[in-house]
Parts: structure tokens; C-alpha cells; sequence
């Protein structure tokens, strides 16, 4: 971040620029605006754009949770844009990240949070429950941020309603679910696609919003994401994948038909699991350590989501407290993964 | 001589006993058990080294734990997860319960998420404000 003139208060920094994009957001709309409602954990949000590749590209992530615009006001707006649409460049800000800062700070004050994250901005107006979200190029933007849009910015909105944003998969059934989590790599989202392919519900396979007490995850997107090497091995968990192939990026897919009613908005939690790829043949369940499963969780979630904080981890720790925890050892049988987690969900519900 | 946690680059849960730690800096996350719980305890309250030594002597039985537990701080600190302490220190609560065996304390270190951090520095700013990788990255 560059010096700020004298005088000038973070919070009058934050709120100038913001006032500024937001001049500019609204420019770059002009006439043509669309927008699109949705229910995100219970709660109506409002996207506001101009028709166009980039409000083409947040949708199909976020399609199943698209709602009729509510009676009452939105509980968060936000303006999307891209700059090389509008022909517009970013003003010159302080807290821009100047040459050989670190990428991805957050900064904060009581009314406002902003970051520039790789190719995206996102800047969020607590007090107006406004947000914007800001791209360079909406020709070039990246399937990843496709498959988890807005995420920042829903991040800090739903943490002002006591939710956190969690790297982890859920699936399970309309009683119950669990959470699947653990570093690239673990097998979360195999796990996930293997329950998805057996008829359980499904609320996502990276980032889910989770409400601690009593623990119930809400589905967040529908999307999913695989390894290119692993999707090779199990082509029928990711069939049509939206990218190609490339060392740059996993492959995605979005749901739909005829998955599209598996698709979850939420359900309780009942246990977190930690997939753990294993040589033996059929998957098995044996129970992990709270502190295990906080491990799982918690580094994977913060060091992705720049901002984090001491009561992230916290509100972490309470959720693996609460909530019986599993190692889910993946069997090469992949079938076998789905009537595991539908027999820990069994127990928990007897 | 004091020690505390390097907060807020580096955030910490207890759970069952075992100590997790984050270094939202670097990204590496690390696992104290044990004796190390026990001295990463009194760090935590900002104690005095020889508080937080007769603290691990008396939860546990052994020989060597005074000289372990300073090693240990050592470590700690080379690590970058504690500092000389600035902020006062709290009252250490007395060991209850009965002794445990005593086996030198270890920072279980694992370093997997690291590349999430560095696949992301700022090389340069373009012409219109946007940070760009480093190259090759």
C-alpha cells in the first residue's frame, strides 16, 4: 500500500475510492443494467451488471440459488464490472498493493474491506450493504474465479451474520450432512463427486458457508473441480468439464441437469470427515481427533482467504468441538464412499 | 525474560490438548502436544521463562526439562512463532492432575499449504494499478 496524502484517515481513504468505483461501476452499467437475485444462505443478494461476458461468467456457479426479486430490499448489492468492457481504468489509490508487496491483503476498517486478489477487486461497504466487484478483463477471466465467484465479498457479508466461509465439500441428505475437508489433494472433492454420483445431496466441493451453532452448512456453489491427472483416472465423476486441459488450472465443471436437484441450499452437519487417498480396496470410517480435524480445517481456510484472523480460528475450533470427527480412508473402489458416510449419518441420526 | 505469540501473523487453538498453530504469514502450520502444549501455554500468558520451566516441571516427571523447555523457547522463536514479550504477563494457572512422564517437547511442523502463499507475490503493478505475478508464476 502506497502513502495515503496527509491527513487522510484509512477510513476516509476507503471511503473516497469506494465512492469513486462505485461512480465508475455505475458508469460502466449505464442503461443496459441487469441484475440477478439470489438466495445465499436464506438471505436475498442482489447482482447488479451490465449484460455482458463477466455477468455471463459469475452465473452458472451460483444458477441453482436464483430467486425471483423478494418483496423487500436485498440484504447485499453488488455491482460487477470489468474494466476492459467499460473502457476504464482504475484511478490511482493508496491502497493499491504497490511493487513487491504481497498480494491479496485485506484491509479493514469498521465500515469497509477491500482486496485485490489476482485479477479481481472486491470492495465491501458494511454500512450500505453494497459491495463491488471489479475485473480488468472479463476475457480473461480465470475459470477458478468462475467456479467460486463473489467469494471475498461473501466472506466478509456473511461473517456480519455469523457465518464463515469454509474450504471444505458437504454433501449428505436433507437430515443431515458432512463436511469433507482437508488440503489439495486429500481426496474432498473425489469424495464429494463419489456421494454426488450415489444420489446424496450436494453443497459444494471447495467453499461452503457454515453457521456454528447448532452447526448447519449452507450450499454455496455448484460447482466442481478436479485434478486433470485424477480426472483421467475417474472420468465419470467430472464428465463435462468446462476448461481444457491445462497445468494452470484443475478441471471444472458446473452441475446441472440431471444432477441439478442434488444440489443442496443446506442442511445440519453431523460430523467432518478428513478423505484420506488409501491403497485398500473399499473406503472405511475410524474416528480422528478434534485437534486432527482442526488441522484439516483450518490452514486450508485461512491461508486461501486472505484477512483471516484469531476468531476465524476460533469459530473453527467451536465447529470441529461440536461435531463428531472422521478419517473417511477412500478406497480404490469409489463406490463404496457414499454408503460410508450414509452409514456415519445413520448412526448419528439414531 | 518473557516470550508471547508473534500475533497476529500467527494464530493459535487449543483442542484435546494439542496446541495448532497458524503462521498466516509464511503458511506453514505446526502441531505442539504434550510438553510443548505445556510451555506453548505459558507463552500464551506471556510468563516468565522460569514460570513457564516450573510449570512443564510440575505437570511432568523427568530428568532434563528445564534445559528441554529453554531449548524448546529457542525454537520456537527461530521458528518466528514467538517474540520477546512486550504485553504483561497473565497469572499461570497450577498444574492439577497428576504428573505425566516427561518426553522432550517437538514442534510438528508441516509446510503443504506454503505454495498457496507463494504463488501469489506481487512482482510489479501495471499501468492501470493491477498487481501482477511474478513472472513464472
Amino acid at each position: 500500500m502506497t502513502e495515503a496524502a496527509p491527513g487522510e484517515t484509512p477510513g476516509a481513504v476507503m471511503e473516497s475510492m469506494f465512492a469513486r468505483l462505485e461512480t465508475l461501476s455505475r458508469a460502466a452499467t449505464g442503461h443496459a443494467r441487469r441484475e440477478r437475485w439470489y438466495g445465499i444462505a436464506g438471505r436475498p443478494v442482489r447482482v447488479v451488471g451490465a449484460p455482458g461476458p463477466l455477468f455471463d461468467r459469475l452465473a452458472p456457479a451460483v444458477a441453482h440459488l436464483e430467486t425471483r426479486p423478494p418483496p423487500g430490499e436485498a440484504e447485499l448489492t453488488v455491482l460487477v464490472w470489468d474494466l476492459a468492457s467499460a473502457r476504464q481504468v482504475l484511478p490511482a489509490s493508496p491502497l493499491f498493493p504497490g511493487p513487491g508487496a504481497a498480494l491479496g491483503p485485506v484491509l479493514t476498517t469498521d465500515r469497509f474491506r477491500f482486496t485485490m486478489f489476482q485479477s479481481t477487486l472486491s470492495f465491501y461497504d458494511r454500512d450500505r450493504r453494497l459491495a463491488l466487484y471489479c475485473v480488468s478483463d472479463a476475457g480473461r477471466f480465470p475459470v477458478y474465479e468462475s467456479a467460486g465467484p463473489l467469494r471475498f465479498i461473501l466472506r466478509w457479508w456473511a461473517g456480519d451474520h455469523g457465518l464463515h466461509l469454509v474450504h471444505s465439500a458437504a454433501v449428505g441428505t436433507a437430515a443431515g450432512g458432512v463436511l469433507l475437508t482437508g488440503p489439495g489433494g486429500s481426496g474432498k472433492s473425489t469424495s464429494a463427486l463419489a456421494c454426488l454420483a450415489d444420489g446424496l445431496l450436494y453443497a459444494g466441493d471447495d467453499y461452503v458457508l457454515v453457521e456454528p451453532d447448532p452447526p448447519y452448512v449452507h450450499g454455496l456453489y455448484a460447482s466442481a473441480k478436479l485434478d486433470w491427472e485424477h480426472r483421467a483416472r475417474v472420468p465419470h465423476l467430472l464428465p463435462d468439464p468446462v476448461n481444457q486441459p491445462s497445468s494452470e488450472e484443475k478441471a471444472c465443471a458446473f452441475l446441472s441437469d440431471p444432477l441439478r436437484g442434488q444440489l443442496s441450499d443446506g442442511f445440519a452437519l453431523r460430523a467432518v470427515f478428513l478423505p484420506n487417498v488409501t491403497d485398500q480396496g473399499a473406503t472405511t470410517v475410524v474416528p480422528a481427533s478434534r485437534a486432527r480435524a482442526l488441522r484439516a480445517l483450518a490452514p486450508a481456510t485461512l491461508l486461501q482467504l486472505p484477512g483471516s484472523s484469531a476468531d476465524d480460528l476460533t469459530a473453527l475450533a467451536d465447529l470441529a468441538a461440536g461435531l463428531p470427527c472422521f478419517e473417511l480412508r477412500l478406497g480404490r473402489d469409489l463406490s463404496t464412499v457414499a454408503p460410508a458416510v450414509r452409514a456415519v449419518l445413520a448412526e448419528a441420526a439414531a | 525474560m518473557r516470550f508471547e505469540v508473534c500475533q497476529p501473523g500467527v494464530v493459535h487453538e487449543t483442542i484435546d490438548g494439542e496446541v495448532v498453530a497458524i503462521n498466516l504469514e509464511t503458511g506453514a502450520y505446526y502441531s505442539l502436544r504434550d510438553s510443548a502444549a505445556a510451555i506453548w501455554a505459558g507463552v500464551e500468558r506471556a510468563a516468565p521463562v522460569d514460570e513457564v520451566v516450573a510449570a512443564v516441571e510440575a505437570g511432568f516427571d523427568g530428568e532434563g526439562i528445564s534445559a528441554e523447555a529453554r531449548r524448546f523457547l529457542g525454537e520456537l522463536e527461530r521458528e518466528g512463532l514467538i517474540r520477546p514479550a512486550e504485553r504483561p504477563a497473565e497469572r499461570l494457572n497450577a498444574s492439577t492432575g497428576q504428573s505425566r512422564q516427561f518426553v522432550p517437547p517437538v514442534l510438528e511442523r508441516y509446510d503443504d499449504m506454503e505454495d498457496l502463499l507463494l504463488l501469489d507475490p506481487v512482482h510489479d503493478v501495471d499501468a492501470q494499478g493491477w498487481p501482477q505475478p511474478a513472472p513464472g508464476q
